[in-house]
């Protein structure tokens, strides 16, 4: 029985384990794409149409209500939004994966770790598919593309290896407490907020340093900021829009530039000096790692019970 | 050389009255010192072996412990103590079409189950034309599975499974699939497979297949091994016992 063999590297066996089963992932995500527009008119539309409805909801509530003057605010949303989508899409489907497929789980052998993965590809697919939509909206509004666009690729990696550790975690939890999939929903929402998807993250790190910010908080303010940054999707979020809008450079720098008028170039310095962008890209990519190394330890401790319990 | 040997295997189930799901109930549970819990044992102390190319069929009352040694030879549930050892690639038909997905056409999910039962894409491939006509859906393939009948439904998924050329063959209460002469062909079928020299285990309630196909029958009790031989001798002292039953149950009645 090849249960829960402890010795040995683990990463390089789960991907000999998913190189063999390669075939029966790819037809677990094609079916995923099948199936879930099936019987709608609209089909694929809708992976284009949920993310814009919602871009629009923010872009009219930040826009019109509350008059946010950040200039290119509706292109910096969409950069913004589509990976936060990605993410949340791949972690709220994977906290049900093993539901799901409870009757795969029940009455056949295979590896489960297949199961949250090829919910993770199928969700990579639509973020593709969404990615190429925004890059003909970028060509349409005339956005220069520069060679810089592919510093994607590890965030991109980096935001993998995070989401398939979260979804670990919580599909191989939420066979035993549905609780987990509340919280969850609940926790994404929180998470969404503290990240700078709807805002420019010079809103938060200029905080205190200009005259208005909160006295009482001030004393702790460097600190809060700096665990703000340390959210791992903060990071990714930012340098999307770096990559995409930016020609690579550094978000924080261009975000407090882009936050008042004539240009607070030593401010923007100082700022992005005392919270350098890269170390938090690291922070994140080391978060992201212990995650999958602890979500992974959490599934294979309870996978062998998910035919009893699924 | 045994491919399969089940050495002393115990199997233990904590069924709760009401499963907790959530956090809240998990916590009272704990704090009421588990009185929710239902402890048993399914299997108990179980041991046999078998060799290549036998065919075994299992007996046994309902809730006796059968699937659950299936599933444990299947090895989508681990034996609670004893070891289980099995060779080879073991297709287990634990329940037909397990794998299916209903809003999927019957090809999709030729390729999908056929997969989860361990063939690659190619073999499929060369093999599908035979799943097809062995289930007499040719017309159907394109069709969401959904739109089938119970037993076209049953059909194409045992087509699936006697086509994967298995090292063991598990099926579970499958062999009173479809009408009296696709059973034929599937009897047939099975024979068949052991010859190429698979291992097939099976469970079922009929006595007659059980004479007909197997060369041997291990009645299960309680979660134990009671009686191991003969189908025939098997089977009589099993459905003596269940006369037993039905005597020791009338004189109340």
């Amino acid at each position: 029985m090849v249960w829960n063999g402890r010795a040995g590297a683990p990463l390089i066996r789960d991907l000999v384990e998913f190189w063999r089963y390669r075939e029966l992932l790819w037809l677990l995500v094609a079916r995923d794409l099948k199936v879930r527009y099936r019987n709608s008119i609209l089909g694929f539309l809708w992976s284009f149409l949920n993310p814009l409805s919602q871009i629009a909801v923010f872009w009219f509530v930040f826009k019109f209500v509350m008059e946010h003057t950040e200039p290119n605010y509706t292109v910096k949303l969409f950069v913004a939004f589509l990976p936060w989508i990605f993410f949340l899409q791949s972690v709220t489907d994977g906290a049900a994966c093993i539901a799901t497929d409870a009757g795969l789980v029940r009455k056949t052998y295979f590896p489960r770790q297949i199961l949250p993965l090829s919910v993770l590809l199928a969700n990579l697919i639509h973020f593709l598919l969404g990615l190429s939509v925004l890059l003909a909206l970028l060509a349409f509004l005339r956005v220069h593309f520069t060679v810089q666009f592919f510093y994607i690729l590890p965030l991109l990696l980096i935001q993998l290896v995070l989401s398939y550790g979260i979804m670990l975690m919580v599909s191989s939890l939420s066979v035993f407490y549905s609780d987990v999939r509340f919280l969850l929903g609940t926790g994404l929402q929180l998470w969404f907020f503290v990240t700078p998807v709807l805002y420019p993250v010079a809103l938060v790190l200029k905080k205190g340093v200009l005259p208005g910010g909160v006295a009482s908080l001030s004393h702790f303010l460097p600190l809060v900021k700096q665990l703000y940054l340390a959210n791992p999707m903060a990071p990714i979020v930012l340098g999307y829009k770096s990559a995409m809008l930016y020609a690579g450079v550094n978000p924080i720098y261009q975000s407090i530039l882009e936050s008042e008028s004539p240009p607070p170039l030593a401010l923007a310095a100082q700022i992005s000096g005392q919270y350098p962008y890269l170390h938090y890209l690291m922070l994140s990519a080391a978060i992201a790692v212990i995650t999958y190394i602890v979500g992974r330890a959490i599934f294979t401790r309870l996978e062998w019970q998910f035919p009893e319990l699924a | 050389m045994p491919v399969i040997s089940v050495d002393h295997v115990w199997k233990h189930f904590r069924r709760p009255h009401e499963r907790a799901t959530t956090l809240k109930q998990a916590l009272l549970a704990h704090v009421r010192g588990r009185s929710g819990y239902d402890e048993f044992w399914a299997v108990r102390d179980v041991s046999f072996t078998l060799d290549k190319g036998q065919t075994v069929a299992l007996v046994g009352a309902n809730g006796s412990g059968k699937s659950t040694l299936l599933s444990l030879i299947a090895k989508v549930l681990r034996p609670t103590r004893g070891t289980l050892s099995v060779e080879g690639q073991v297709v287990p038909l634990l329940a037909l079409g397990a794998g299916f997905n209903m809003e999927l056409s019957g090809r999709d999910n030729v390729y999908l189950n056929a997969m989860l039962l361990g063939l690659n894409r190619r073999q499929i491939r060369s093999r599908y034309q035979q799943i097809v006509d062995f289930a007499e859906l040719p017309d159907f393939m394109e069709a969401p599975v959904k739109t089938y009948s119970s037993g076209m439904f049953l059909r194409l998924a045992f087509s699936i499974a006697v086509h994967t050329d298995p090292d063991v063959l598990i099926l579970d209460e499958v062999l009173s699939v479809g009408d009296e002469r696709f059973r034929a062909r599937s009897l047939q079928r099975m024979e068949d497979i052991r010859r190429s020299g698979a291992t097939v285990i099976t469970v079922t309630h009929t006595m007659s297949t059980i004479k007909d196909v197997c060369e041997r029958a291990i009645w299960l009790r309680g979660g134990e091994a009671i009686l191991d031989g003969e189908p025939t001798e098997v089977a009589a002292a099993y459905l003596a016992w269940l006369r037993s039953l039905d005597a020791a149950v009338k004189p109340a009645g």
